[in-house]
């Protein structure tokens, strides 16, 4: 199937070359990162974790979002979406992919990574996270590439595959809960300290991931004619739709409990983000814009006739897709870090160099996506 | 109920209990053991557990003998700038070290004052629970929270986990910026965490450590919390004394009189 | 098949001919084996030799382990003599890190214990 891959026209060609060369520019920072040392992101003492572990952190739930799709197809038999879940199962791997590369980048010492599988440690959430990213990445390209050589040769995919995609389905749930755990765990971070955060990375994740997959099937079928039907892409607007409710509702929840109970500490990093503390507040714009962003869009989701017309239907989902990757990707892990455990408000800003490993990064899982789903349509255009 | 979420429940149980095993065959025995043992918080009545009264009333402005002392041993590197800053210990003021601790009405005095700050070597190490390679361990003999240079991979999981602000990473190449290299004591690479390791090293050679010896005031006192006879239990039996964010459940084995 | 091809084909054989028996083509002899002598008291090393020529790593990685993670820093040989587990014990017979960079040149190994610990 991989030589469908090679066969494309100018456009496509121009697309890969863009991308190699982002890629290429990525792979240069990285080595000058791994010289001279992490030193040259603009991570510090006080924020330790930056812009890496925060798209590691929106990328698990996109990988995860592919749940969205496969559940009601294989466990509900909704066949609107026979054309689009193997779209949504490329997408958890070239996501989980990503995740594993950002986890790569963001360490002091990668040529000691499998010290996490020498030395297995079950009370470490890091431990748990690395086997069940790596376990998923395995459940979804067995499961997506049985069933679409399967359907190449036109025949039923085999009986095994089934129990593999059906293990996919609590498995994507557990990757977006560990990753939480990540976080949630952790005493004198207040932010994070908080039971709400897996169900809510799970929403914001059921929000962003079927959004960005609604923009893929729209792109996919403007290059490669490949459709993945109406109804489908109705459907998922309404998931969209119904997971944007319920993060914004969990959200709330937390405005909620900081600020009535009134207790300084777990209100510190809620009023940095959102409000600036002690005149500081770096932040402050990119949540506002994610809010104001996030809300119109889920107001233009919530009208039927709105939500069921194209173009106001990519607007919406780049807006909420812009606006949950704001509140996890920057907002999240730089507000936990923020003030520090010594109450001191030290400010992180992305380097040149760290921008480029970050943009890299992103390139190579576009490059696999766009490989992928080149031979996922050439597979379902031929007949 | 449908037939293909009957099937669905069957195979999940199957799928997980088939995962457990795997599990339970690739990993030796004695880690999920050890790890196990690492997350009790039970007091340990054999053995020892090293630990530190600050006496703050006598630590003296300005001062910075403990420090330098410990920096220099350690070949701790000295960047001077916040971003790649590396400390073991250092001073702070009364509401950073002591964030919760009520400020109101507080003497001009204790406010003013700063006070040490270092690895509080907690009975139960958060850091300890969060490193995933076991480079960072609870010593079970003696109680130090100790770090395995060699074993680091550098997630600076253990940095987020720690809510004192005790651990630092080493951005860049310290020894360029170890400005006394120190013989006895090796420097770390770039890439790895490092704190106090309440000198393990000198007590292996029946030394007090370093901070404790430099200081001229009689600040620090140093020893085993679990023998009711020593220095430091006597001190915490006169003294009324504060624990860092004691509320957090880590049970810091640095205690402070005010 | 087209001349074109052929060009392509035979070429490509060759380029990867001569890559992978590119160290064979290179001139020379094998440098001659280091033999590093110990200098200090005379006493013997912790283990004979033979033993320690060929897994002095092994012993090192035990003490780093053994020190580190269980606090038991002194070694003590059969016959009843003691050494505390530690690169600088080594260095006082072995002198400095001239002894192990000629072997380790030689046999492209490139152990990083100098990434922290001093050369004296």
């Amino acid at each position: 199937m991989i030589e469908k891959a090679f066969n494309g026209d100018r456009n496509y060609w121009g697309w890969i070359v863009f991308l190699l060369v982002i890629i290429s520019a990525g792979i240069y920072s990285y080595i000058n990162q791994l010289t001279t040392g992490l030193t040259l992101t603009g991570m510090g003492r006080d924020v330790s974790w930056g812009v890496y572990i925060a798209q590691f952190t929106f990328l698990v739930g996109v990988a995860a979002s592919a749940v969205m799709v496969v559940l009601p197809y294989y466990l509900h038999d909704y066949k609107a979406f026979g054309k689009i879940v193997i779209i949504g199962e490329f997408l958890a791997v070239t996501a989980t992919i990503m995740c594993l590369l950002f986890i790569l980048v963001d360490l002091g010492r990668p040529d000691r990574i499998l010290n996490v599988m020498l030395y297995p440690t079950p009370n470490s959430m890091l431990f748990w996270d690395a086997t069940v990213l790596t376990g998923y990445l395995l459940l979804n390209i067995v499961s997506g590439w049985t069933v679409l050589g399967a359907e190449r040769k036109g025949v039923q995919p085999p009986k095994w595959v089934k129990p593999v995609i059906y293990l996919s389905i609590p498995w994507a749930v557990s990757i977006h809960t560990v990753t939480a755990f990540l976080y949630a765990g952790l005493p004198g971070r207040h932010l994070w300290l908080t039971a709400v955060l897996a169900p809510r990375f799970l929403a914001s994740a059921f929000a962003a991931g079927p959004a960005i997959l609604i923009l893929v099937s729209f792109i996919l079928k403007k290059t490669t004619g490949f459709d993945a039907g109406k109804q489908a892409i109705n459907k998922l607007a309404v998931i969209v739709t119904y997971a944007a409710i319920i993060n914004f509702f969990l959200l709330g929840m937390e405005f909620f409990t900081a600020f009535y109970s009134n207790i300084p500490s777990h209100m510190h990093g809620l009023q940095y983000l959102f409000f600036g503390l002690h005149g500081k507040g770096q932040l402050v714009p990119w949540m506002r814009v994610s809010m104001i962003v996030g809300l119109g869009s889920l107001v233009v989701l919530l009208i039927p006739k709105l939500r069921t017309s194209s173009k106001w239907l990519i607007m919406a989902c780049i807006g909420i897709v812009v606006s949950i990757w704001i509140d996890k990707g920057v907002g999240l892990i730089i507000g936990g870090f923020v003030p520090s455990p010594l109450e001191e408000i030290v400010g992180y800003m992305p380097t040149l160099g760290e921008v480029s490993i970050t943009f890299g990064i992103w390139a190579i899982g576009i490059l696999l996506l766009t490989l992928l789903l080149k031979i996922a349509a050439a597979v379902k255009t031929q007949d | 109920m449908n037939e293909n979420r009957r099937e669905f429940i069957k195979k999940t149980g199957l799928g997980v209990l088939a995962g457990l095993g795997v599990a339970s065959g690739i990993f030796p025995k004695s880690s999920f053991e050890s790890a196990v043992a690492s997350t009790t918080h039970e007091d340990s009545a054999s053995g020892r557990r090293w630990g530190m009264v600050i006496d703050t009333r006598k630590c003296k402005d300005g001062c910075t003998k403990c420090i330098d002392a410990c920096h220099e041993v350690h070949n701790v590197p000295d960047f001077d700038n916040i971003k790649d800053e590396i400390k073991w210990i250092w001073k702070s003021p009364y509401g950073n070290v002591f964030p919760g601790e009520s400020a109101q009405f507080v003497s001009e005095e204790t406010r003013e004052r700063s006070y040490l700050a270092l690895c509080n070597h907690c009975d139960n190490p958060p850091c300890v629970r969060a490193c995933p390679t076991k480079a960072t361990f609870k010593r079970d003999w003696d109680g130090i929270v100790a770090m395995d240079y060699h074993r680091c991979i550098g997630c600076r999981f253990c940095m987020a986990a720690c809510p004192y602000g005790a651990r630092s990473f080493n951005w860049r190449d310290p020894r360029p910026a170890i400005p006394k290299r120190s013989q006895a004591y090796p420097t770390r690479e770039r890439g790895v965490v490092e704190k106090c390791n309440f000198c393990s090293e000198r007590l292996a050679q029946g030394l007090q450590p370093a901070c404790v010896a430099a200081c001229p005031e009689g600040v620090l006192t140093f020893g085993d919390l679990n023998d009711p006879e020593s220095e430091v239990r006597l001190l915490l039996e006169k003294n009324h004394t504060l624990q860092r964010r004691a509320e957090l459940g880590t049970r810091p084995s640095v205690f402070y009189i005010i | 098949m087209k001349i074109r091809e052929r060009i392509l084909v035979f070429g490509g054989l060759a380029l990867f001919f001569f890559a992978v028996t590119y160290a064979f083509w290179q001139e020379g002899e094998a440098k001659k084996i280091p033999t590093p002598v110990a200098k200090g008291p005379g006493e013997n090393c912790v283990e004979s030799r033979e033993y320690m020529r060929e897994n002095h790593m092994l012993l090192l990685n035990k003490w780093r382990h053994s020190s580190v993670r269980d606090g038991e820093r002194i070694h003590v040989t059969p016959d009843g003599r003691e050494f505390e587990k530690s690169l600088n014990t080594c260095f006082e017979c072995h002198g400095s890190r001239g002894f192990c960079i000629n072997c380790h040149t030689y046999a492209g190994a490139k152990p990083n214990c100098y990434g922290c610990h001093h050369e004296m």
